[in-house]
């Protein structure tokens, strides 16, 4: 077959081929083609190269045209003649022309020097002149570290030319790295380099084109720079092309944003460049991640993209590529890995950072303030336009101020002059960042010169209160800054109680994040934070949705941490138990605590927050035993950690379950070590302090020791007045308990007062329906009982359990209302109606206590009362001696002013047999020793019990 | 410098078969269209030469001379896009001279890498399709008028007298003939 005749043949194969499937093409090769190997191979070969991509042939002429670029006009002029100089070789061609190395031929000795030929198509008449007009002027720039511009001209074809001091030298990227010069050195050649760049701003004029081959480094070790002020008189009458000539001429990865999108170019254009360098001097790449691994365009990152931490940039890992490693950089620099990138965080960040700000304005304002900046860095001392936080770490540094006494002066600033919210004791106190708080604070406070501010007393509030004013002055901050200052001066009110403020600022915060959509992570951490504060300030319904929001974004987010869903599951386990709906508190907190455990490691203040809830869900679902487990372990927690503080929180509650579960003597022990340890810390008037000051009252008030007991309850409400008012519902909540313990005590009037006032604050504030009023109710009709006001009792008593509330919830038990009630019966002389009530309240309390607690034990109390009354001797000595045991079992020897009484009823009731007398000789004696050791011996009840004892020894004797 | 009649005039020579006549009317296109080029970089300097743009405006001229025959559109047609394969050869030779040029050293990170490459393989596409021309003159003309020239394949279609199907058919072919020889051209 002849050529022509393959190849039509093949071109016919082709076109058929087009529609035979790829699958069977094969096949259907071999039958077409079957005998002819050559065009069998051929054909493979076309249909393979159809598949291909990645040719010529898929752009279009115009993308390779563009793409091979202008070259140059002229070729290698080596030997040629220009004015007075002959070239002698082409040392290097860059983006303006070509640079020879030239000879002035003239002298008698050669001068070397450095010849550029700029090219042509970049010049036009106009430029021309301009450029020639400029020279004089550039050539008044001398300085060391400036290459010398010598002369220039007009070469004979009409190329403009300029000559330049010859620099024997290696671009300073590449001078550093063949030395393997560490950062503090790089940064000092830097210096110099800023020197000599400043030196032409006072001399008005921009280099524009600032970049490693334009610095170059001598053997010496001095700096020159190289083409200064070039680039602009070069383009300057361009015309409509001016920008794109900008863009063509500047190299794009140094190009400063304002050089890309054309607008005004100042002397901080050279600081950008010098940023650029900066960077890569430091980290060895380049600014842009983006960019760098070609995913967008230079000029798009410059003007768009941030710059990468200096420290993340040196494990930047880049598709295919020679690129170097971490590892070589850092040796480069004289370090490895680890060293390297702590060094690169903190002050050289920032300085690149702030070199590198797209907006012109925001950038250092001279290269002398950043010049000064590197060498501050050199020398160790504090850069310029830190966070005030930052300066406060400095000043510690050079000049050792403790910072632990400091902290404490914060805190009690923080105790003193900020609002304390009252909070139900079976809230769990969150695991603060007291810390962060601490630490901004300071801040504050060293803002101004610290002399001024130890002198006089800045409340903390008023620092707070300026910091959140800046924040609406500084225009200028970008909405990520603004929303990050917003949630942080949000957090700190909210540790501090102002709950109104917080809110402002967390909801700021939150609808500056809601419109970005890059902020994900940050936004729903802002939405946890304001969950707590919505929960602080009671609007628990919104909490507990931004709460589940929040946590459910979180769950899916990859870049989300377990300490960010640990907190997410705290405020919802802490919502739900302000929401009462225990059963939930303890689904969220066990979740709270598996990731807690996880967090453990990095955050162990998160597991004892979690354990806290735990606790505090427990507690809510009537499982006081539980609760005393977990909030064990959170005392153990934080012992480990050793922070004291949340070590008494933790013990504070821990108290509170042993109370519940009768346990008072260990519940003393404990409260007590709660007590000395927030006295320490926060102060004697402290909330914390005063709280806990409440419970060990309570403890004390069960163990009999009424005096102390009262004293502390008094001291508590008496705080609580005058932090929170006269109507708070803290002081209701406090005169409940000290009420009680002053009818136990004897002092029914003054019960009867505290406990009116009790009852009226609950109702002001939360209407009669509230268990709180309830509960109040309960003790004040207790206390008209005592004081003999038994009509009113019985009516108190009836409304009390008429809204008796669900059992499992303390004292607030419907019984105890019950036994109470039939008290009042026995006394107007209701007796069945008493037993029945007190039976019915005796079997609830063994049910919901057990035999063996305090509740079981003044329920078999006052039935016994009832029973003898109705005269049924036997059945009441028989309850009279359960109650003793009951005492008994959870106080050791049943001491307690209230069996002091058991023993006496019982006494009394004993005398009356003879086989029984001895035994109530010996509870006689018992029941007045107690009292005297209880009340004190001129209490009446010690006389009437010393009494009653003479009088039956004397019986006897008789 | 010829004025455009002058121009169409040796076109018209051309397209009689006047061998001599044709090397001249495309020397003097080509001439004539680096003009345009370097005029539009004297305006705008950096903007890439686009043969469509060049074409277009020298045909304009031409055209405005109303000097027009159907002959001497097919004729220009080709050899403006012979005009401007050739351009694009003698930037890409010239880029590879600069970089080899003798002992320079680059300074900067710039683009010339992506420069180099491109032109290296415009040249290996020249070759190749001064390859395919003969063993095929109408596919390369197709590939002539339709990559350089930038012509639709409707145009062509027009131009030629043919299906517009046929000359997409003949371009695929062209296309991947090209590709193997470039390939080839490579590996060697």
């Amino acid at each position: 077959m002849s050529d022509t005749d393959r190849w039509l043949r093949i071109k016919q194969l082709f076109a058929e081929a087009q529609s035979v499937a790829a699958v069977e093409r094969d096949a259907w090769l071999e039958q077409t083609c079957a005998g002819d190997a050559e065009v069998a191979s051929e054909m493979r070969g076309l249909l393979d190269a159809q598949q291909s991509t990645g040719n010529l042939l898929d752009a279009a002429a115009d993308d390779v045209l563009r793409r091979i670029g202008e070259p140059a006009q002229h070729v290698d002029a080596s030997g040629m003649q220009i004015g007075p100089y002959r070239l002698v070789r082409l040392i290097g061609e860059g983006g303006m022309g070509s640079v020879y190395l030239a000879e002035r031929g003239d002298v008698e000795f050669r001068q070397r020097v450095a010849l550029k030929l700029v090219r042509p198509d970049f010049v036009n008449t106009a430029l021309r002149e301009r450029f020639l007009r400029e020279r004089n002027f550039l050539a008044r720039l001398v300085h060391p570290h400036i290459a010398q511009l010598h002369d220039g001209g007009v070469s004979a074809d009409g190329t403009p030319y300029f000559t330049l001091e010859y620099v024997d030298g290696e671009p300073i990227t590449k001078y550093c790295d063949a030395r393997n010069l560490d950062v503090r050195s790089r940064v000092g050649l830097l210096v110099q380099v800023c020197a000599a760049v400043a030196y032409a701003h006072r001399n008005l004029i921009v280099h524009r084109d600032l970049k490693p081959s334009n610095i170059l480094i001598t053997a010496e070790g001095e700096a020159k720079l190289l083409d200064f002020g070039i680039a602009k008189f070069l383009d300057a009458d361009a015309g409509a092309g001016a920008t794109a000539t900008q863009a063509r001429m500047m190299t794009p990865e140094y190009a400063a944003p304002e050089q890309v999108l054309g607008g005004p170019i100042t002397t901080a254009t050279d600081v950008y460049a010098i940023g650029v360098l900066l960077y890569e001097l430091l980290s060895g790449r380049p600014p842009y991640a983006r960019a760098d691994a070609g995913t967008i365009s230079w000029p798009q990152a410059v003007v768009e993209e941030m710059p990468e931490p200096l420290a993340r940039a040196l494990s930047r890992t880049l598709p295919g590529r020679d690129r170097p490693t971490g590892e070589r950089i850092a040796a480069a620099r004289s370090s490895n890995v680890t060293a390297l990138r702590r060094a690169l965080r903190g002050d050289l960040d920032r300085i690149v950072r702030r070199a590198l700000a797209k907006d012109a304005e925001s950038r250092y304002a001279s290269i002398n303030d950043l010049a000064e900046d590197l060498r501050a860095f050199a020398a160790g001392r504090a850069i310029s336009g830190g966070s005030r936080r930052y300066r406060l770490r400095m000043f510690v540094r050079r000049h050792w101020l403790p910072l632990g006494a400091a902290a404490a002066i914060v805190l009690l600033l923080i105790g003193g002059s900020a609002a304390i919210v009252w909070q139900s004791r079976q809230i769990v106190h969150e695991a603060q960042n007291t810390l962060q708080v601490k630490n901004f604070l300071l801040g504050l406070f060293t803002a101004v010169d610290p002399r001024e501010a130890k002198g006089r007393e800045v409340s903390a509030r008023e620092l707070l209160d300026r910091g959140a004013e800046r924040i609406d002055r500084h225009k200028a901050l970008d909405p990520e800054q603004r929303a990050e200052i917003e949630s942080t001066l949000g957090r700190i009110y909210y540790q501090l109680g102002l709950y109104d403020q917080a809110d402002t600022l967390q909801s700021g915060a939150i609808a500056v994040l809601s419109a970005m959509p890059s902020q994900v992570l940050k936004l729903a951490r802002a939405q946890v934070e304001r969950s707590d504060t919505l929960d602080a300030r009671g609007d628990l319904k919104r909490a507990a949705e931004l709460a589940e929001h929040a946590s459910v974004t979180l769950r899916d987010l990859p870049e989300a941490t377990v300490e960010d869903r640990t907190r997410a599951a705290h405020s919802r386990a802490r919502v739900a138990i302000d929401q009462r709906d225990f059963a939930k508190a303890r689904e969220f907190s066990e979740a709270e605590i598996a990731l807690a455990r996880q967090a453990a490691t990095t955050d162990s203040a998160l597991l004892f927050g979690a354990l806290m809830t735990s606790g505090a869900a427990s507690w809510g679902l009537a499982q006081p035993e539980r609760a005393e487990v977990t909030w064990r372990e959170a005392v153990a927690v934080a012992e480990r950690d050793g922070r004291e503080l949340d070590v008494a929180k933790g013990r504070g509650n821990l108290g509170m379950a042993l109370q519940r579960e009768s346990r008072y003597a260990e519940a003393k022990a404990v409260e007590e070590q709660s007590l000395a340890a927030y006295e320490k810390a926060l102060g004697p008037d402290h909330a914390f302090t005063m709280g806990v000051r409440a419970d060990l009252a309570l403890s004390n008030y069960h163990l009999g020791h009424y005096a102390a007991a009262r004293t502390m309850m008094e001291q508590v409400v008496a705080a609580e007045r005058k932090r929170l008012g006269n109507d708070h519902p803290a002081i209701a909540g406090t005169e409940i308990n000290l009420g009680l313990l002053l009818v136990d005590s004897g002092d029914a009037a003054a019960a009867e007062r505290v406990l009116t006032e009790a009852v009226a604050i609950f109702e002001k504030r939360y209407g009669r329906d509230y268990e709180g009023v309830r509960i109040a109710l309960g003790g004040l009709a207790l206390a008209h009982a005592a004081l003999g006001q038994l009509d009113k009792a019985q009516s108190e008593f009836e409304e009390v359990i008429a809204r008796a509330n669900k059992p499992g919830t303390g004292e607030s038990g419907g019984f105890v209302d019950r036994y109470r009630l039939g008290d009042v019966k026995r006394l107007q002389g209701d007796l069945p109606g008493a037993i029945e009530l007190q039976r019915a309240a005796l079997a609830a309390s063994r049910k919901e206590y057990g035999e063996n607690s305090r509740y079981t034990a003044t329920a078999h109390q006052y039935l016994a009362l009832s029973l003898r009354d109705s005269g049924d001797d036997a059945g009441a000595a028989g309850e009279f001696r359960a109650a003793l045991a009951a005492y008994a079992s959870y106080l050791p020897n049943a001491e307690h002013p209230l069996a002091a009484t058991t023993r006496y009823e019982l006494a009394l009731l004993l005398l009356k047999h003879d086989d029984t007398r001895a035994e109530a000789l010996r509870l006689l004696a018992e029941a007045a020793d107690l009292r005297e050791k209880f009340l004190g011996a001129d209490d009446p009840k010690t006389k009437q019990a010393r009494l009653a004892l003479s009088q039956a020894r004397a019986a006897v004797k008789s | 410098m010829p004025n455009p009649s002058q121009i169409t005039e040796i076109l018209n020579a051309a397209n009689s078969g006047d061998a001599a006549a044709q090397n001249a009317a495309y020397e003097l296109v080509y001439d004539e269209l680096k003009r345009c080029a370097r005029r539009q970089s004297a305006v705008a300097p950096g903007s890439s030469l686009t043969p469509t743009a060049l074409v277009s405006e020298l045909y304009l001229k031409l055209h405005d001379s109303r000097v027009e025959r159907i002959h001497n559109r097919r004729h220009f047609f080709s050899l403006a896009s012979r005009a401007m394969r050739q351009i694009m050869v003698d930037h890409a030779r010239l880029r590879t001279r600069a970089k080899r040029g003798g002992g320079a050293v680059h300074l900067e990170l710039d683009t010339s890498d992506i420069g180099a490459e491109t032109s290296a393989q415009a040249l290996a596409l020249d070759a190749a399709l001064t390859q395919l021309a003969a063993r095929d003159p109408e596919l390369a003309q197709v590939v002539e008028w339709h990559f350089f020239g930038g012509l639709t394949f409707g145009d062509i279609a027009a131009e030629v007298g043919r299906h517009e199907r046929t000359v997409r058919r003949d371009w695929e072919m062209a296309r991947a003939y090209l590709r193997r020889a470039m390939s080839a051209a490579e590996t060697s």
